[in-house]
């Protein structure tokens, strides 16, 4: 298995109970608690595991982004609501072919504006399920492709 | 004392009130049912709904609310309805104590384009004015020069900016923006300004009753992101004595000026070795804690003191700062892109080191609601020297656990470990040029991820079903250990 961590890449095999790094270094990994690994007799906390792809975790307080190296997939076929608030702006129609990182909406939550991008380029939005000044939930569809 | 008002400065006012024995009330929305600020009060009302302004910006609710519980004061916190001029001047017709600055001067300090003209009369303030329409901003632009900024009058605390670098932004932006400035602030007035490229955020922490005006010192706060404050410190480390003396000496001068009572912030740019006064704060902030590391002055006391007519107990002579104090507020946020992140807690815990004093309303098992800010815990360290209060900072934040969600400890430590926060040399521009995350351990990231879900369990979903306690857990609030007082004279209403 590939794995970029930052900007680095790892080859990574898991033999048995041990991951084996770059064909060569050993770590033996145990789990302690549900955020307590011990790694070769070393303690490491495991504070938070992202979704999605590329994601971050944060190991020891410090951010690692993850990504497992397989193409990433033009599969996806809607755009959900990360978190609930409320969209202020759509900046696309239906019709429309979208690009990868084109803002799609504008999602007003805990203050503060937040610009949804669109994953990947390529896609012809079918239906735009939310109005300008709504309310959404967390996981709310908030547009279709075809 | 009603405080209206939730999260961690909640508990932080209920911790002075019970100092002074005076009984802290409080109040919740829906969303805030499970809300720690709740239990540090005596008695706490449900004032339903789940937006502000279905809750904490309801006035007509809060006043029903410090009715029905017999309050006599009400101190407001910081946002919400802190710096609104209608809601002192509504506690005043129902014969309630609002602990903060009078109806007359919020007027003043919440017109931003009005506070800017009284503190011409005293200090330099940036070019630029209001604009009621296009031509007046254009006009205007072209005399003061690219790049500018638009602001909203009624605005404040970084919200609904705009960099502004040619006519064409400027035409386009300027509807928009007196659109958002309405939306926002509920008043479409808004004003231009020239645009100082990477300056520094220097805030001076004042205190006025009516007779005297005193100063706490300065508070540096340029690192920020999105014009919003993430990383505090006092002193600042660029300001010498001779800068301090100016910059403090113009804060009062301009309290003075706008009559102001009660403890207020006034804020300025710094840069070149000029300040600029950009606007005053009426309410406590957010990074208060410093000031009180530094001076040993509990601020939140000060205000009740000057609300209720007893006065200042401190005098300018008398306020010794000692030490260095830097506060990191963790948020609830990507620490990469910043966006907010609201979810479940799964392991809050604290270290817990001498010098370190953490406000925070959070716990293990409690989650964010999605409804207000993303502020969820400020830490607070204290020691003799800067460098020591930076180790300081750092060794506790690597001890910090916050499980479940990504705040913004990692954004701290990188930042802590900066070659140009270590040597004091940053300004506002300190986040676009910050990389957040390091080399080191890569290897165990990828051996986690490989692991992640399958032979390691984590994430939220055993959370859901566990069933907390919010009361038995994590108890911890503000951990003072700088209970350093000027004055060992009980205060009695």
């Amino acid at each position: 298995m590939k794995i970029k961590v930052n900007d680095t890449q790892y080859n990574i095999e898991i033999v048995g109970d041990k991951v084996r790094v770059n064909n060569d270094k050993e770590l033996i990994v145990k789990q302690m608690n549900p955020d307590e690994l011990e790694i070769n007799d070393k303690l490491f906390h495991l504070d938070f595991a992202g979704e999605g792809e590329p994601s971050i975790m944060i190991i020891n307080g410090m951010v690692y982004i993850v990504s497992k190296e397989s193409p990433i997939h033009a599969s996806f076929k809607e755009i959900k609501a990360p978190i609930a608030g409320r969209i202020v702006k759509i900046l696309v129609n239906v019709g429309n072919e979208v690009r990868k990182e084109q803002v799609l909406f504008v999602l007003e939550a805990m203050k503060m504006e937040n610009r949804l991008l669109c994953p990947a380029s390529g896609k012809k939005v079918k239906e735009i399920k939310v109005v300008k000044g709504q309310s959404v939930m967390t996981g709310e569809v908030l547009l279709i492709f075809e | 004392m009603l405080i209206a008002n939730r999260g961690e400065i909640a508990i932080r006012i209920a911790r002075t009130c019970k100092k002074l024995d005076l009984k802290p009330f409080g109040i919740y929305s829906d969303a805030d049912k499970n809300s720690l600020h709740i239990k540090h009060c005596e008695k706490a009302v449900g004032i339903g709904g789940f937006t502000p302004s279905e809750s904490y910006l309801n006035m007509n609710k809060i006043i029903e609310a410090a009715n029905v519980l017999g309050c006599e004061l009400i101190h407001p916190g910081y946002g919400f309805l802190s710096e609104n001029p209608d809601f002192a001047m509504l506690c005043k017709k129902e014969g309630l104590s609002f602990i903060g600055p009078s109806y007359e001067s919020m007027s003043i300090t919440g017109d931003k384009a009005r506070s800017r003209k009284v503190a011409s009369r005293i200090t330099s303030i940036v070019d630029g004015d209001e604009i009621s329409n296009e031509t007046m901003a254009v006009d205007l632009a072209e005399e003061i020069g690219f790049p500018v900024i638009l602001k909203a009058v009624q605005g404040g605390g970084g919200r609904g900016l705009r960099i502004i670098r040619s006519f064409e932004e400027l035409k386009e932006a300027f509807a928009d923006s007196k659109n958002e400035a309405m939306m926002s602030f509920g008043s479409d007035r808004i004003y231009i300004e020239k645009y100082i490229e990477n300056p520094r955020h220097i805030e001076v922490q004042v205190l006025a009753d009516d007779s005297k005006i005193i100063h706490l010192g300065e508070r540096e706060c340029s690192v920020q992101r999105r014009h919003q404050k993430l990383i505090e410190e006092t002193p600042s480390p660029v300001l010498s004595a001779e800068m301090r003396n100016s910059i403090t000496k113009t804060a009062i001068a301009i309290v003075k000026e706008m009559k102001y009572t009660n403890a207020g912030t006034i804020e300025f740019l710094f840069k070149d070795n000029k300040f600029y006064f950009m606007e005053v704060n009426a309410r406590i902030q957010v990074e208060h804690p410093i000031t009180e590391a530094v001076t040993g002055v509990d601020i939140v006391e000060q205000q009740l003191r000057i609300a209720l007519g007893d006065g200042l107990m401190i005098k300018q002579e008398n306020v010794k700062s000692k030490g260095h104090a830097i506060e990191c507020r963790i948020n609830a946020e990507h620490p990469l892109s910043f966006v907010p992140y609201p979810g479940t807690i799964t392991n809050f815990t604290v270290p817990e080191v001498e010098g370190i004093r953490v406000d925070t309303a959070i716990y293990s098992g409690y989650s964010i609601p999605s409804f207000y800010d993303s502020l969820i815990a400020k830490i607070i360290s204290f020691a003799n020297t800067r460098l020591k209060a930076i180790e300081k900072m750092k060794s506790s934040l690597m001890q910090f656990r916050i499980t479940g969600i990504p705040s913004t400890v990692p954004f701290h430590i990188s930042a802590l470990n900066d070659a140009r926060f270590i040597s004091g040399n940053y300004d506002t521009s300190f986040i676009e040029k910050l990389r957040p995350f390091s080399s080191k351990d890569g290897e165990i990231a990828a051996a986690l991820i490989s692991l992640l879900p399958k032979r390691i369990e984590f994430l939220n979903k055993d959370v859901k079903e566990m069933t907390v306690d919010p009361w038995t857990i994590s108890r911890f609030d503000t951990i003072d250990i700088f209970n350093r007082n000027y004055n060992l004279n009980k205060w009695v209403r």
